[in-house]
């Protein structure tokens, strides 16, 4: 079973500075384009964390419930620059009878507007 | 084993010092700002008490902001990683995944400290050429001594490719 996919974006440089601060995790790389450019980047990068907080978030609306998400595993397999907009999709690979609930274990993924699948993974969420 | 692989071994164990973050409505409201999540649950605290979590709680994954900090500055690179492993010349570091086991929810008024670890470092031949991957462990504890999130992040490491290093 497919999850409903949530979009966003274009995701701009000032979304990414503002993801910066609302993480305290300042690396020039996601908001200064000259720096990234200097170490070899085509331009300002995507925070990582800001496609698995998207991935949690498409995972909230299909769940119902933010706190249902137990564990997000994600490996980011593609850069992202400021300007893309990504699509966190994902499927239900299993479900288990838990005594607290319904478990359930999903793959979970990100594409940008190219097509290209830049982030994939697994959550397991826990329904009461 | 490579030179420097054996050189940042000798992180594997090292643990950072703590890292303090005070939980508030504003630091949860900017995350879901910065995210574009315009979930009610982040920011409107009639509306929350009307869910069944009874009040505001953060996002899953969020564990506190520039504005949350206690004992270090905003600009502090210890928020990013605790344990400074030095990078050798030319090397570069990229965020290659990151694993969060969620335990409990976040809220206003939580206290949060993180403690960091070096977990592990392995290295691969990659189609980019030699690549060093080491796990960091931050594990945050509330006030109540509850662990409520674990996030393991794989740094990947490597020495840029001659076609790229004219940008450098």
């Amino acid at each position: 079973m497919e999850l409903p996919p949530l979009t966003k974006g274009p995701i701009m440089i000032r979304q990414l500075a503002m993801f910066a601060a609302a993480t305290a995790e300042f690396v020039d790389i996601h908001y200064d384009k000259d720096f990234a450019q200097s170490v070899g980047l085509p331009d300002v990068i995507i925070q990582g964390w800001y496609k698995t907080a998207t991935i949690a978030q498409m995972l909230k609306g299909w769940a119902g419930d933010g706190n249902a998400l137990k564990r997000l595993t994600v490996q980011y397999r593609g850069m992202d620059v400021a300007g893309n907009t990504l699509t966190a999709g994902g499927k239900v690979l299993r479900v288990s009878r838990e005594s607290n609930g319904k478990r359930v274990e999903c793959e979970v993924w990100v594409d940008n507007q190219l097509g290209q699948r830049t982030a994939t993974g697994t959550a397991i969420l826990v329904l009461s | 084993m490579s030179a420097l692989l054996e050189k940042l071994k000798k992180y594997v164990g090292a643990e950072s010092e703590p890292i303090v973050y005070f939980i508030d409505t504003g630091a949860i409201k900017f995350f879901a700002e910065s995210i574009m999540d315009p979930d009610p649950l982040y920011r409107d605290e009639s509306y929350a008490k009307t869910t069944k979590h009874g009040e505001i709680v953060a996002p899953p994954t969020f564990y506190g902001g520039a504005t949350s900090l206690g004992n270090v500055t905003a600009g502090d690179a210890r928020t990013v990683l605790s344990v400074d492993i030095p990078m050798p010349p030319g090397w570069a570091g990229l965020n290659a995944g990151d694993d969060f086991q969620l335990f409990a929810p976040v809220k206003p008024g939580d206290t949060l400290t993180c403690r960091e670890k070096v977990v592990d470092a392995y290295e691969k031949q990659g189609r980019s050429g030699h690549l060093i991957f080491v796990i960091r462990e931050k594990t945050f504890t509330n006030q109540h001594g509850q662990v409520v999130l674990v996030r393991r992040g794989t740094s990947v490491l490597r020495k840029p490719a001659p076609e790229e290093e004219r940008h450098q």
